[in-house]
């Protein structure tokens, strides 16, 4: 049966060659975006090292000092530290927060602020980031300990004046996890040339900047409650506050309101509350290129699925047109109408088949030549084919039932006796 | 005797008559089969709508429309390298500070207009009336006079800060309709006071509403620059700070003569500089390449960016080619026997495959004009979808209706009618006359 299908698809390789063609380029770009798209959703799910869920960055604002709102008392003026603390006091003790950190904006999550850090120890030399937290930060964005351990377990070292590190740092220097815990390491922070030796107080889970990019080698320093009480009120503009809300008390207009009740309580000295602003913003924001990319690839599937759709209704809507009289013949020779949509079934997919040979053949080629995506993080080869194979596969078929039903359905409802008349 | 003067009747015909025969002849196989014609007008349109999304969107992106009229000759300085004087050490890469910008960017003898800009799209102050009832969370764009030379803003009241504005720190700002409408009711409110977050400010005049597209000059709220305190800082002795500069590009010199100029600035700016040295990089950007790297460190690769849009027009065209070729050659198939008396009467190959282009190039014209509506269809429906960063809550513009984009889009055409017409078309003509006429 598939041989003699054969033979009929080589006599008539003059009027299928150019569907032929398009079923083969086709199969080579829908393996290319479906592997690209696999790739995302490999990277996309794989973890970020932090969770924002119900987390809130608290923005303050300082009045600037050509206002007339401005207090120009010393206390303020210029010691606005103390303020800032206040602000920060009367945030974390909102019976909706059930926890709240500083940080520096080299470690706001979603931004792509930083501060280049180089970690060294005997030859080794890793190239990462610092950045300077207060304790409470793993648990408001609940980092875990590398050996499963709670936030609480890094609360604690980094209360020790202690430096935490991710795994891939205590891997590469010290071998694993356990090996690296109160070990020194010496690090350059960028624009300083000393390095300074640094105690490894806890190591925590891999890290990266979102959903998309690959994991850093990062540091945490911890910031000091006392430092921040000399500084000037200016400061809020890169201290910037985030806040854990009680789940039972998260819901989508929660920023509205804790602005509402807040605004008063959080007017100290030159200082106001700006915004309130979830966590899912800036997520949402640095995403968003990606997710662009994503549903571009979706849409250029697309376009091709419908294009195959196209072509197939075309092609064979002329093939079983022009070849009436021969199941006519075939349907008097006893066949039944079944196996005539069948075989008219069996010559696309088979078509397909043999145009998905020399496809894979260039796919092989593209990913030698390096053309096919890459990764930051590298995912199995074997999930990637056996995915972009299937869905090439197995969505082509789809259209290909889809194009063919049609011509083959009038085809099959053909009286042989009419046809052999017109003959 | 008799072919000679066939011949020559062909010849005058086919100037005038015959594209109107072919027209008519191809209106009427439209209508005889009606599933292929819409597969194959439908297959058009389609190819068509996918390629002129992808050119709107660039040609938006790098074509002037106001208020970027400018756009083709405005290069951009937007982000600075400062590094260790001595150990040449990485300091900080960001935004540019207000004295590299006076030394070495403001004197340019190759550029006609520096504006000095500051938009930060993350921090959007209040904007409110003075007893606070009507807010707005409004971007606000710090800026210069010449800002609103170098765009073509369009003014429904008042006018446009000046110099001296800026010079001696007065609060007068400019704001968009939708502030305007939102603060006031009307667009008519010159004189009146807003406050910005702490700050009091005058509205000096009102500008019509600016599409996102226009990503430079737009904002919802401008002000002189120095009316807000973060203009002063800067950091690593004066090359690192929060503002950008955008040039117009003075006319007899080239981008490269620019790039030379502030090299040459910048060395003398650095040997005043202790500890640091800056570094621009290979900036001044022009439109093109700016949309493309953004304020990325590196180099922009302006020929393997084309060379990727032309793989992905070429792989979006190649496929509704090989698609529509094989419609058309099935078709034309079936129209043999009337091809072949037609050679048979004295109509050269040309003539037939003249023929068979031209009535094709109908159907291609018919779904290309589809095409092109459903492109803005398209626009319109999967903007959430499709391009939500570029097109943000604006919308589209009239900007992109414009006549750059219907003769790209009847150049595709031409294109696909030529490609996938072509070989059908090439085939039958080649085709032995008796052997036309039996089948």
């Amino acid at each position: 049966m598939i041989k003699s299908i054969l033979i009929q698809l080589w006599n008539e390789r003059k009027s299928v060659i150019l569907i032929w063609v398009e079923l083969l380029v086709v199969s080579v770009l829908m393996w290319y975006l479906a592997d690209a798209l696999y790739l995302q959703y490999k990277q996309y799910t794989s973890p970020v090292g932090i969770n924002i869920d119900h987390v809130y960055h608290v923005q303050l604002g300082t009045v600037p000092a050509g206002s007339a709102d401005y207090d120009t008392t010393t206390v303020h003026g210029s010691e606005g530290g103390s303020d800032i603390l206040i602000a920060y006091d009367r945030i974390a003790h909102n019976p909706n927060v059930s926890v709240a950190c500083f940080t520096m904006t080299i470690a706001f999550p979603y931004m792509w602020n930083n501060r280049f850090a180089t970690f060294k120890r005997d030859t080794i030399i890793r190239n990462g980031f610092v950045r300077y937290v207060q304790p409470s930060y793993y648990r408001v964005f609940r980092v875990m300990e590398a050996g499963g351990g709670s936030p609480e377990v890094l609360e604690k070292a980094a209360m020790e004046n202690n430096c935490i590190v991710t795994a891939n740092v205590a891997k590469d220097f010290f071998g694993s996890a356990k090996k690296a815990s109160h070990k020194q390491l010496a690090i350059t922070d960028q624009g300083t040339v000393d390095s300074v030796m640094c105690n490894i107080g806890a190591v925590c889970n891999l890290m990266r900047y979102n959903e998309f990019d690959e994991y850093n080698y990062v540091y945490y320093k911890p910031i000091k409650i006392d430092e921040i009480r000399t500084v000037n009120a200016d400061a809020v503009g890169w201290l910037p506050i985030f806040i854990r809300v009680k789940a039972s008390a998260d819901n989508s207009s929660f920023a509205e309101n804790f602005r509402h009740d807040m605004a008063q309580q959080l007017r100290v000295g030159n200082i106001y509350l700006k915004d309130v602003i979830p966590m899912s913003y800036y997520r949402n924001e640095m995403l968003r290129e990606k997710v662009e990319q994503a549903k571009g690839y979706i849409t250029v599937i697309f376009f091709f699925l419908i294009n195959v759709l196209l072509g197939i209704v075309g092609t064979f809507w002329f093939r079983t047109q022009q070849r009436h009289s021969e199941m006519g013949l075939r349907m008097a020779m006893g066949a039944s109408r079944y196996s005539i949509f069948g075989s008219l079934l069996g010559e696309g997919l088979l078509l397909l088949a043999t145009a998905m040979v020399p496809a894979i053949f260039i796919i092989f080629n593209m990913a030698k030549l390096d053309v096919m995506q890459i990764t930051p993080i590298p995912v199995a080869l074997s999930g990637r084919i056996i995915f972009a194979f299937l869905f090439t596969l197995g969505v082509e078929a789809a259209m290909i039932l889809i194009g063919i039903s049609f011509p083959a359905w009038k085809a099959m409802h053909l009286q042989p006796a009419d046809v052999l008349h017109e003959e | 005797m008799f072919m000679a003067r066939n011949l020559y009747n062909w010849k005058q015909i086919n100037n005038s008559n015959m594209i109107k025969q072919y027209i008519k002849q191809a209106i009427r196989l439209l209508r005889e089969n009606k599933l292929l014609s819409v597969i194959s007008i439908f297959g058009t349109a389609l190819a068509i709508c996918m390629i002129m999304v992808i050119i709107i969107l660039y040609v938006v992106k790098t074509a002037p429309f106001r208020p970027e009229t400018n756009r083709s000759r405005t290069y951009y300085f937007t982000s600075i390298l400062s590094k260790g004087k001595a150990d040449n050490r990485r300091m900080s890469y960001g935004a540019i500070g207000i004295p590299y910008i006076k030394a070495c960017i403001l004197p340019l003898k190759s550029a006609e207009i520096v504006t000095i800009v500051s938009r930060d799209d993350r921090n959007k102050p209040m904007a409110s009336t003075m007893d606070g009832l009507n807010i707005y969370s409004a971007v606000i764009s710090q800026t210069d006079d010449v800002f609103w030379r170098l765009f073509d803003f369009d003014f429904i009241d008042g006018k446009a800060f000046t110099a001296a504005d800026v010079k001696s720190e007065i609060k007068n700002a400019i704001i968009s309709e939708t502030v305007a409408r939102k603060l006031f009711g009307t667009t008519h409110c010159t004189g009146k006071q807003i406050k910005l977050d702490f700050l009091n400010y005058r509205v000096a005049g009102v500008v019509r509403d600016v599409s996102r597209f226009a990503d430079k000059a737009w904002a919802d709220i401008w002000v002189p620059y120095t009316t807000m305190d973060s203009y002063k800082n800067s950091y690593e002795e004066g090359i690192n700070g929060s503002m950008k500069c955008y040039v117009l590009l003075k006319k007899g010199y080239t981008r490269d003569d620019m790039h030379k100029e502030v090299l040459r600035l910048q060395a003398v700016y650095n040997a005043t500089l202790k500890d640091f040295k800056a570094d621009i990089g290979y900036q001044p950007r022009s439109q093109t390449e700016q949309n493309i790297s953004g304020d990325n460190e590196k180099e922009t690769n302006m020929s393997r960016m084309y060379i990727r849009y032309g793989i992905v027009l070429f792989v979006l065209l190649l496929v509704p080619v090989l698609n529509l070729s094989g419609i058309t050659l099935s078709r034309m198939r079936r129209r043999m026997p009337e091809l072949g008396v037609r050679r048979a009467y004295g109509a050269t190959k040309w003539n037939i495959l003249w023929q068979v282009l031209n009535e094709n190039l109908v159907y291609t014209l018919i779904g290309g004009v589809i095409g092109l509506a459903f492109s803005y269809v398209a626009m319109f429906m999967l903007k959430d979808w499709l391009l939500m960063s570029s097109l943000g809550q604006a919308g589209i513009t009239l900007g992109m209706f414009s006549w750059l984009v219907f003769a790209i889009a009847f150049f595709f055409c031409l294109l696909l009618n030529l490609l996938s017409a072509g070989i059908p078309a090439w085939r039958v003509s080649r085709n032995n006359i008796t052997d036309s006429i039996n089948s």
